[in-house]
């Protein structure tokens, strides 16, 4: 445990040191999420010229699920996310036998190589606090009972996003490349957009339980508002992450015997 | 202009060259296609919520047709994520740019050429995507379809000059993605390729239709999916021609100046 506890160390410390090596990646990527932002706003605000509702969410309650999505991605994307691209790299171009030769359990770094704590703290903080500021909070009902069951689905949603980008880089060790099956995750994003109660019945299930992407956004919003029964979901959200946590680590197994490295 | 035409075989060669480079992957190629897919379908299920919260009618068929035509030419032209802009950022940033430079044909058209060879796909798909939208929704005349043509190849230029706009911000900052994605942001949004120009509120709407954004979405779509008055055509075709000329001209003359300065390794 200590040992992996020192490699998240040296992860952090070394993607910090390169995350503020250039100052101008630092305010290129603020204007990038601020502009993020207020194209979401935006977006919402004429979404609701035109409707009074959507699936029953109403304004505040929608720029809420902004602010969910948001820090859903920020805290996956932003913190672990570049980590599937590496994997991919390295796979394309042989470095992955470097990994290999670490003395480090590979799928442990593999997961955790990049953990940009800086980075998305400088991409992230203005922009959550901007759309904090723009939100009614009196209009939402929000418990504790509720915040506490919808951190428990967010954690889980992240751990099973942290699953799908790493998971869909895996078919490049058949195929030598999986950029474009990776960016798939990237359009799945857009799931984030809706609320869990404005998806058809067979498609809410689809995206609960086969390709679980919107339990970290989507369903822990609709959990924290109180619009869904938390307890349900939070036990919903833990049994799919276990599932996951299987099905991930056979995958990998598997992958690795169909690795041909650059060096044999 | 005499240079490009001098050099089509050797482009064609180009094209053909990344082509095979692409054709290595061919799993990728149903990745890319189910990328789209998603996007689509995902885009579709959002505004078949709203049209259900929506206390008046919204012609979901319409919409249909519309996000297709719309994406597909944001594709076709090359507007999507500006990525043959960002592409020759990095040449620029990493140096690799003095491989083109030193070629005896235009650098430009050059880059331009391998993208295509490189990105049959997105074609393809935008391709089958616009004639799945005039299927959908079929063009009321003949008219339509002809100011389809004419808008699609002033949102072609009007893209290039954007793709040029984040391919230069490599010749003047170390690291510009953040600039880019916040450029793409603002294309996304105000090109309509998520909203329909026609579901922003009047005065607002005006003025994001004398912007250039429209025009690599919204606007060809727009002429080809409704019947306009000759007005309403004439003004759009104004707007959107002094943009696509103007920031062309704009544009090319800001990657040569821009050209100068540089500084790359070897030179």
């Amino acid at each position: 445990m200590r040992y992996r506890l020192n490699i998240l160390w040296a992860n952090i410390v070394n993607t910090f040191r390169r995350e503020t090596a250039y100052f101008s990646q630092n305010w290129s990527n603020f204007f990038s999420t601020v502009f993020y932002t207020l194209a979401m706003v935006v977006f919402v605000d004429v979404l609701f010229s035109n409707i009074t509702t959507l699936a029953g969410y109403s304004r505040e309650e929608m720029l809420f699920m902004v602010f969910i999505g948001q820090v859903a991605y920020y805290f996956g994307w932003g913190v672990f996310g570049i980590n599937g691209e590496r994997l991919n790299e390295d796979i394309n171009n042989g470095s992955f036998d470097f990994v290999l030769v670490r003395p480090a359990p590979p799928l442990f770094f593999v997961l955790f190589r990049n953990i940009s704590i800086i980075g998305t703290l400088r991409d992230s903080l203005a922009n959550i606090l901007v759309i904090s500021f723009l939100i009614n909070w009196t209009t939402l009902h929000i418990t504790l009972s509720s915040i506490v069951l919808g951190s428990v689905v967010f954690i889980a949603g992240q751990i099973i996003w942290q699953y799908i980008r790493v998971g869909l880089v895996f078919p490049a060790f058949w195929f030598g490349s999986a950029k474009n099956i990776m960016s798939i995750s990237y359009e799945l994003t857009e799931t984030h957009n809706l609320p869990l109660e404005g998806y058809p019945q067979s498609l809410r299930i689809l995206f609960t339980t086969l390709i679980p992407t919107i339990i970290v956004s989507a369903m822990a919003g609709s959990v924290i508002l109180n619009k869904s029964n938390g307890l349900i979901m939070a036990g919903w959200a833990i049994a799919v992450t276990v599932a996951l946590s299987f099905v991930f680590v056979w995958a990998w197994n598997s992958a690795l015997k169909h690795y041909s490295s650059a060096s044999s | 202009m005499k240079k490009i035409f001098h050099n089509i075989p050797l482009f064609w060669k180009v094209i053909k060259f990344n082509f095979l480079k692409v054709i290595a992957y061919p799993w990728e190629w149903v990745a890319f296609f189910a990328q789209r897919i998603i996007f689509y379908l995902l885009l579709l299920i959002f505004w078949f919520a709203v049209a259900q919260s929506s206390t008046h009618s919204i012609n979901f068929r319409s919409l249909v047709a519309y996000f297709l035509i719309a994406s597909s030419v944001r594709e076709i032209t090359f507007a999507y994520h500006t990525k043959m802009g960002r592409d020759t950022m990095r040449y620029i940033q990493y140096g690799d740019l003095n491989n083109y430079l030193i070629k005896p044909v235009p650098t430009i058209p050059f880059l331009f050429f391998s993208y295509i060879g490189q990105n049959w796909m997105p074609i393809v798909y935008s391709i089958f995507a616009i004639a799945a939208g005039v299927i959908i929704l079929p063009p009321t005349s003949i008219i339509n379809i002809i100011e389809f043509i004419a808008f699609l190849i002033l949102a072609f230029m009007v893209s290039i000059s954007f793709n040029l706009f984040v391919a230069i911000l490599g010749f003047h900052m170390i690291e510009a993605n953040g600039l880019r994605n916040a450029f793409n942001h603002t294309i996304e949004i105000f090109s309509g390729i998520l909203i329909p120009m026609t579901f922003f509120p009047g005065i607002f709407r005006t003025i994001v239709m004398h912007s250039p954004f429209p025009i690599v979405a919204f606007t060809p779509a727009y002429v080809l999916q409704n019947s306009l008055k000759f007005g309403e055509v004439f003004s759009l075709f104004a707007v959107s021609l002094v943009w696509a000329i103007g920031l062309l001209f704009l544009m090319i003359r800001w990657w040569k100046w821009s050209l100068r300065k540089y500084e790359g390794v070897g030179i």
